[in-house]
C-alpha cells in the first residue's frame, strides 16, 4: 500500500521529479547555474510568459484556449510605451486594460457567437498584430518617460519586481481556482458544460471571464517586458502561444479540461525556463532552442492524447 | 431541411464570394485609374500564384477539418533546400524539395491522425521547428542559386504578355478542382471532413484520408516553392513567415467552412482572388503593411461568422 502511495506521488510529480534532476545535473556541469544570479535570472526570464500561463492554464481547464496572447502582449508593451508620458501609471493602466479589453474581446466573440475559440483567437492573432504594427509604423518605438524603466530595475531583497508580481499572481490565482466559486465553476464546466448549465452555472460569464483574465494578464505581461529596456515593437511575442500552450501542458495540465491547477502550470513554465537557461549556459543556437520548442510541443500533446485515450477506454 | 434548400443556399453563398468580387473590380475600375491598367492586373495575377498553390492544397485539409498551420515555415524551408540543391543540379533542386514535402506532410498527418490530436497545436509545433531548421540550415543567410540555366526560365519568361508560372498556378488549381469534386478521393475528404465517424462506419478510411490531404498540403507548398524559386532563384530562411494565415484568411474567405466538410478548389480561388485585390487596393493607396495585418484579421472573424451563420440557418 505504502509502495503504491509512493508510485502514485512519484507520477503524479513527475513535472517536479524531472525539475530536479535537471537542475542536479546542471549544478553539477556548470558552476553558474546555482548562483543567485542565475536562479534570479532563470525567474526573471519565465516571469513574462509566466504570468500568461497563468491564464492559459485556466482557458485550458475550462476547455478553451488562447492563440492571440503574443500579439496581445506586444499590444499591452507598445500602449504602455505610449502612454508613459501621461505618467508610468497611466503608461502601466493603459497596456493591462487595453490587453483586458482584447481579452474580453475574444471571450464574447467565442461565447456569443458559440465560435470555436481556436479560431477566433487566431483572428484576433493576425488582426492584432496589424494594430500593433501600426502603431508603431513597423519601428521599435522608444519610450519618453525616464521614470518607467523603474518597473524593471526595482528590486526587493535582490529580487526584480516582474519575478515578485509573478510569484504573488501564481499565490492569488491558485487560491481563487481551488477555494473560490469561481475557481469551482472553471472546473465544472471544464468537465462538462452542458451540465454546468443544467446547474445554474452561467458557463458564458465564467468563459469571458477567463478570457478577460488571460488578457488581462498577457497585457501586465507585455507592461513588465517592456519596463526592461522602455522599448516596444511588433516583433514581440511572435512565439508566446508556442511557448505558453507548451509550459501549460508540459505541467500536467489536459487539453480534455477539467483538471488541473496553477501549481502545475508553474511546473511547466519553470522546467521550459530551466532547459532555456540550459541551453543558453550549453551554448545552443537559438535556432534551435525553436526547434527543440517546436518538438517539445508535439510531443507534449502526443502524450496527453495518449493519456485521454487510455482513459477513455479504461 | 430539404436537399433543395441547401443546393440553394450553397449557390447562393457561392454567388456572394463571387459578386462581391465582381463588385469591388468593377467598383476600383471605374475609381482608381492606376488600378484598371493591365500592369496591375499582370501583377496582381504574378502576385497571387504562389500563395494560390498554397491556398489550393490548405482547401484539402480545411474541408477534412483540420487546418496546417505549418506551410510557412516549411515554405522557407523548401525554398533554402531547393535553391541549394540547385546549385549543385537543377533536377535535384526541383526533386529534393518535392519528396521532403511527402515526408513532411506524412509526419504532419500521421501525428494528428494516429494519435488524434488537435491539428493547430501539431502544426504550431511543426511550424516552430520548421522555422528553427530553416533558419540553422544556412545558419540564418540568405542563399542565391545559379542564374542562366532553364530552372530561372519558368519563373521568369512570358506566354502573351503573361508569366508562365499564372498557367501553371491555374493548371494546377484545375487538377486540384477535378480531384476534390470528380474522384473518389474527393469525395472521401468530404465525408471524412463532414461526420468522420460516419465515413468510417461507410468503410473510408479516415486516417489516410487525412494524412493523405497533409501531404497534398505539404506538397502544394513544394509546388509553390518551385514557382518562387525559379522567379528569385534565391531563398531567405524567413520568406514563408506569415504565408499560413494568407492561405488560410484565403480559403475562409472563399467560402470553405473550417468545421470541415464543406468547399471546393473554385471559393479558394475566389478568395484567393479577393483578398490579393483589398491587398493589392490598400498598397496602391500607400496603406502599410500593418494596416493590411488588421484587414486580414478582420476578414477571417467576419469569414468565421458568416460561415457559422450560414450554417445554423442550414441546420435550423
Amino acid at each position: 500500500m505504502k509502495a503504491e502511495k509512493f508510485r502514485n506521488f512519484l507520477i503524479e510529480q513527475k513535472i517536479l521529479l524531472v525539475i530536479l534532476a535537471i537542475g542536479i545535473f546542471l549544478s553539477i556541469s556548470s558552476d553558474y547555474f546555482l548562483t543567485f544570479e542565475n536562479i534570479t535570472n532563470i525567474f526573471q526570464t519565465i516571469s513574462f510568459e509566466g504570468m500568461i500561463v497563468i491564464g492559459m492554464a485556466l482557458l485550458i481547464i475550462i476547455g478553451e484556449i488562447d492563440l492571440s496572447v503574443g500579439s496581445i502582449m506586444a499590444f499591452g508593451a507598445v500602449l504602455s510605451v505610449m502612454f508613459q508620458s501621461y505618467g508610468v501609471f497611466t503608461g502601466i493602466l493603459a497596456g493591462v486594460i487595453g490587453g483586458a479589453v482584447i481579452g474580453l474581446m475574444n471571450g464574447f466573440i467565442t461565447t456569443k457567437l458559440k465560435l470555436p475559440s481556436i479560431a477566433v483567437t487566431l483572428g484576433t492573432m493576425v488582426f492584432l498584430n496589424g494594430v500593433v504594427f501600426a502603431l508603431t509604423k513597423e519601428h521599435t518605438i522608444k519610450g519618453t518617460n525616464e521614470n518607467f524603466i523603474l518597473i524593471s530595475q526595482t528590486k526587493l531583497f535582490q529580487v526584480p519586481l516582474s519575478v515578485i508580481v509573478f510569484i504573488i499572481l501564481l499565490i492569488i490565482f491558485e487560491i481563487i481556482l481551488q477555494k473560490s466559486i469561481f475557481g469551482r465553476h472553471v472546473f465544472a464546466i471544464g468537465g462538462n458544460a452542458t451540465a454546468s448549465k443544467f446547474f445554474g452555472i452561467k458557463v458564458d460569464t465564467v468563459r469571458i471571464l477567463c478570457f478577460t483574465i488571460t488578457g488581462f494578464l498577457a497585457g501586465l505581461a507585455g507592461v513588465m517586458l517592456a519596463g526592461k529596456l522602455n522599448i516596444a515593437s511588433g516583433r514581440i511575442g511572435g512565439s508566446t502561444a508556442v511557448f505558453v500552450i507548451t509550459a501549460v501542458l508540459l505541467g500536467g495540465i489536459s487539453m480534455e479540461g477539467g483538471e488541473g491547477s496553477i501549481f502545475k502550470a508553474f511546473q511547466g513554465i519553470l522546467l521550459l525556463g530551466i532547459m532555456n537557461n540550459a541551453m543558453v549556459i550549453m551554448r545552443i543556437s537559438t535556432f534551435i532552442q525553436e526547434m527543440i520548442r517546436g518538438l517539445l510541443l508535439i510531443l507534449i500533446v502526443v502524450i496527453d492524447s495518449i493519456n485521454i485515450q487510455k482513459k477513455k477506454y479504461l | 431541411m430539404g436537399i433543395k434548400g441547401i443546393k440553394f443556399t450553397n449557390i447562393l453563398r457561392n454567388q456572394s464570394q463571387l459578386i462581391i468580387l465582381i463588385l469591388l473590380i468593377v467598383m476600383f475600375s471605374i475609381f482608381t485609374p492606376s488600378f484598371r491598367t493591365t500592369g496591375n492586373f499582370v501583377n496582381l495575377l504574378k502576385q497571387i500564384t504562389v500563395i494560390g498553390v498554397i491556398s489550393c492544397g490548405m482547401t484539402l485539409v480545411v474541408i477534412t477539418g483540420c487546418l496546417d498551420l505549418s506551410v510557412g515555415s516549411v515554405f522557407s524551408l523548401l525554398n533554402l533546400v531547393s535553391i541549394s540543391f540547385q546549385q549543385r543540379n537543377n533536377f535535384l533542386g526541383i526533386i529534393i524539395p518535392l519528396l521532403l514535402a511527402v515526408v513532411i506532410g506524412f509526419l504532419n498527418g500521421f501525428i494528428v491522425t494516429k494519435f488524434k490530436v488537435n491539428s493547430i497545436i501539431v502544426t504550431l509545433g511543426s511550424l516552430s521547428l520548421y522555422s528553427g531548421i530553416a533558419l540553422l540550415y544556412t545558419n540564418g543567410a540568405i542563399i542565391s542559386g545559379v542564374t542562366g540555366t532553364w530552372f530561372g526560365v519558368i519563373g521568369r519568361s512570358k506566354l502573351l504578355g503573361i508569366p508562365i508560372h499564372v498557367y501553371i498556378f491555374f493548371i494546377i488549381a484545375i487538377i486540384y478542382h477535378i480531384l476534390l469534386s470528380k474522384t473518389t478521393f474527393g469525395r472521401q475528404i468530404k465525408y471524412v471532413g463532414t461526420n468522420t465517424s460516419a465515413a468510417e462506419i461507410a468503410g473510408i478510411r479516415s486516417n489516410r484520408v487525412r494524412t493523405i490531404a497533409f501531404i497534398i498540403s505539404s506538397v502544394s507548398v513544394a509546388l509553390a516553392v518551385l514557382i518562387y524559386s525559379s522567379r528569385m532563384t534565391t531563398a531567405s530562411p524567413v520568406t514563408g513567415v506569415g504565408f499560413e494565415f494568407d492561405a488560410i484568411t484565403a480559403v475562409v474567405i472563399g467560402g470553405t467552412s473550417l468545421a470541415g466538410g464543406k468547399g471546393s478548389i473554385f471559393k479558394t480561388i475566389v478568395g484567393v482572388l479577393l483578398l490579393a485585390i483589398i491587398i493589392n487596393i490598400l498598397t496602391l493607396y500607400n496603406v502599410t503593411y500593418g494596416f493590411q495585418n488588421i484587414v486580414k484579421g478582420i476578414l477571417i472573424i467576419i469569414a468565421i461568422i458568416i460561415d457559422v451563420r450560414v450554417r445554423k440557418r442550414i441546420e435550423s
